[in-house]
């Protein structure tokens, strides 16, 4: 499916921004896991318009209205992979893949840093986290992926580029995958125990089970949960500073085309607030339509003038 | 809980100048944060009030901007709000606390302040402008367009806004007459969607002088600055749609401001001056939307509270 905006996340920036990009004429997709916080928020009350306080499932529901009404179309879909291509943005998901001219990265905090014990200390000698960038290195070796979701699988298939001998590690996860992938996951093994740490003397040798059993591997490809905002940077060379996404004044990343705004965005390690992410995704909207070359003027309003 | 009088005597953590989205969401947060809170402002509301039919404000499908404002008010009227409304700020000046004066020759004393007095509509300047305001001649031609469905209009102005609003009002009106001093810089595809519309003259290179009439807008004089020649034009309605100038010169001497008039702020809503920040409309940031100013306001609330504490530590 090809559209003008990929809108990665929908939370208050996503919502926000697709309403600013479609309404400016743009075609415009939000594609969401589902999983968004704001659908579980309790109430919030500092949110202005609410003064009685409003469920995030509710203003969540009412975003979506407001979306729909301009001709946002929603994906329900787990995006897996990302590829910058010609003329725009290549993403991979679960259920579909998806063209975009331009992409906004809003897929909220990043995640929690992996606490197992030792991955901080081989992080960049045997820890990774990207298998289209680091994979090179690991040619003909052992190598592990850590995760539990599609990604983990996608992760995986990328390293078969590079070695035969992959393993998946869920970390005491039974796997929640889709169809798809657990098809395609049944050619790599799977270990589903849960690991109490990684060892070796400079760089990863071993992973250590609960139970005290050993296994070796060269190296370990980290991809737990769903991937986020901070793994598509990575994958693209998207710059970041703390695992938050660096954007410009104009919520412009790096890389041509993709743009970044909410709780990703480094702006937001300071302040993060539903009002910020719902200004910064009405900010990154109209600065798309700049981008692809319309005016910053309203069309839905000129064309529905009565 | 509710709303109580600005008491000059007292120094309030923070004060905020204006009364719009900004200043509001600036209320808000200052109050959540336990800061003592006062606001001065002309009205609540700035332009939002006069906006009918918002679409963009997360949350709702459409509201009308006096209806979302009530809601603004209500919401920060739950916490101990001091208020000094229908009171315009004629200086600010900053020694070890800020001191502001109102046109009442009020002086008040405040630790940080927070201005977010929005902008106004650019005038004409020209005989007549003031007297037939509200008479046939007004700044928002989406707000007041409605009221002339069927009648000749003239839009004075060549920029986005007025060549958006000449689309718009080609619907509704029986003529438009776009009339500018210079050449047009509003963006091609808004003049490609102009061209196709019938009822749209277009003058351009053309002075308007004077507006005239007996009790509403009846003619504008105008002068072609190509022929050097003068001529009348009879119109309905006149909408001036030459941009908006921000609220700003109270703070000019104060605080930096740019080439526009827009005080200069960074990522966290600070001025040039430590304890003075500013939100909305009134400052740098790019696009003049009620979620951007809303945002900005919570930051510079949050920025406020940050300066307190760390002078208090």
């Amino acid at each position: 499916m090809e559209f003008d905006v990929l809108i990665l996340g929908a939370g208050p920036a996503g919502l926000s921004s697709s309403i600013y990009t479609a309404r400016g004429g743009l075609s415009t997709i939000v594609i969401s896991n589902g999983r968004s916080p704001l659908g579980w928020a309790g109430s919030i009350e500092n949110y202005l318009g609410f003064p009685e306080g409003i469920q995030g499932s509710e203003l969540q529901k009412r975003a979506l209205d407001q979306a729909r009404r301009f001709g946002v179309v929603f994906g329900s879909d787990e995006i897996v992979a990302i590829e910058i291509a010609e003329g725009g943005i290549r993403l991979k998901g679960t259920e579909d893949e998806y063209f975009g001219r331009t992409l906004l990265l809003a897929t909220g905090h990043p995640p929690q840093k992996l606490s197992l014990d030792g991955a901080l200390k081989f992080t960049g000698n045997g820890v990774a986290y990207c298998a289209t960038c680091d994979g090179f290195f690991y040619r003909g070796l052992k190598v592990g992926v850590l995760g539990f979701r599609d990604y983990a699988v996608e992760e995986a298939l990328e390293l078969k580029d590079y070695t035969d001998d992959i393993t998946i590690y869920t970390n005491g996860r039974e796997p929640v995958l889709t169809e798809k992938y657990a098809k395609l996951s049944s050619q790599f093994r799977i270990i589903k125990d849960k690991i109490s740490k990684l060892s070796g003397d400079t760089v990863l040798e071993y992973i250590i089970m609960h139970d005290g059993r050993k296994e070796k591997v060269d190296g370990l490809f980290v991809a737990s949960g769903s991937a986020s905002s901070l793994d598509f940077a990575r994958k693209t060379g998207i710059i970041t500073e703390e695992d938050h996404i660096v954007v410009d004044a104009d919520q412009k990343t790096n890389i041509e085309g993709i743009f970044a705004a909410g709780a990703c965005t480094s702006f937001c390690r300071g302040v993060n607030q539903i009002a910020t992410s719902v200004g910064q995704g009405a900010l990154a909207g109209k600065k798309i339509l700049e981008y692809l070359g319309r005016s910053a003027v309203d069309y839905y309003n000129m064309r529905n003038t009565d | 809980m509710a709303r109580i009088e600005l008491d000059s005597s007292v120094v309030y953590d923070v004060i905020i100048i204006g009364g719009g989205p900004a200043a509001i969401n600036a209320a808000l947060y200052a109050h959540r944060k336990g800061l003592k809170t006062g606001i001065i402002c002309k009205d609540f509301g700035g332009h939002v009030k006069d906006t009918v039919n918002i679409e963009n404000y997360l949350g709702f499908m459409k509201i009308d901007g006096y209806d979302l404002i009530e809601k603004f008010k209500e919401q920060i009227m739950q916490f101990d709000c001091y208020v000094k409304e229908y009171a315009e700020v004629t200086g600010i000046k900053k020694n070890d606390l800020i001191k502001i004066t109102t046109d009442d020759d009020m002086v008040y004393t405040y630790r940080t302040a927070i201005i977010a007095t929005g902008s106004k509509h650019r005038t004409l300047n020209i005989p007549g402008e003031l007297e037939f305001f509200a008479r046939g001649l007004s700044y928002c031609a989406i707000c007041d367009g409605p009221l002339f469905r069927g009648k000749d209009v003239v839009i004075a102005g060549g920029g986005n806004s007025a060549v958006g609003a000449a689309i718009d009002l080609s619907k509704i009106c029986r003529k438009i007459m776009i009339v500018h001093r210079s050449q047009f810089r509003a963006d091609q595809v808004l003049l490609d969607r102009m061209a196709k519309c019938p009822n749209i003259v277009i003058y351009l290179e053309h002075q308007i002088l004077e507006v005239s009439g007996s009790d509403f807008v009846e003619n504008i004089s105008v002068l072609d600055k190509k022929t050097k020649t003068q001529r009348t034009i009879k119109t309905d309605a006149l909408f001036i749609e030459i941009g908006l100038v921000p609220n700003s010169s109270f703070a000019k001497d104060t605080v930096d401001i740019n080439e526009f008039g827009e005080i200069i702020i960074d990522e966290t809503c600070a001025t040039s001056v430590p304890g003075i920040f500013a939100a909305g409309d009134v400052t740098t940031s790019p696009f003049k939307q009620i979620v951007i100013a809303s945002s900005e306001g919570s930051i510079a609330a949050l920025s406020a509270n940050e300066y307190l504490n760390r002078k208090r530590s």
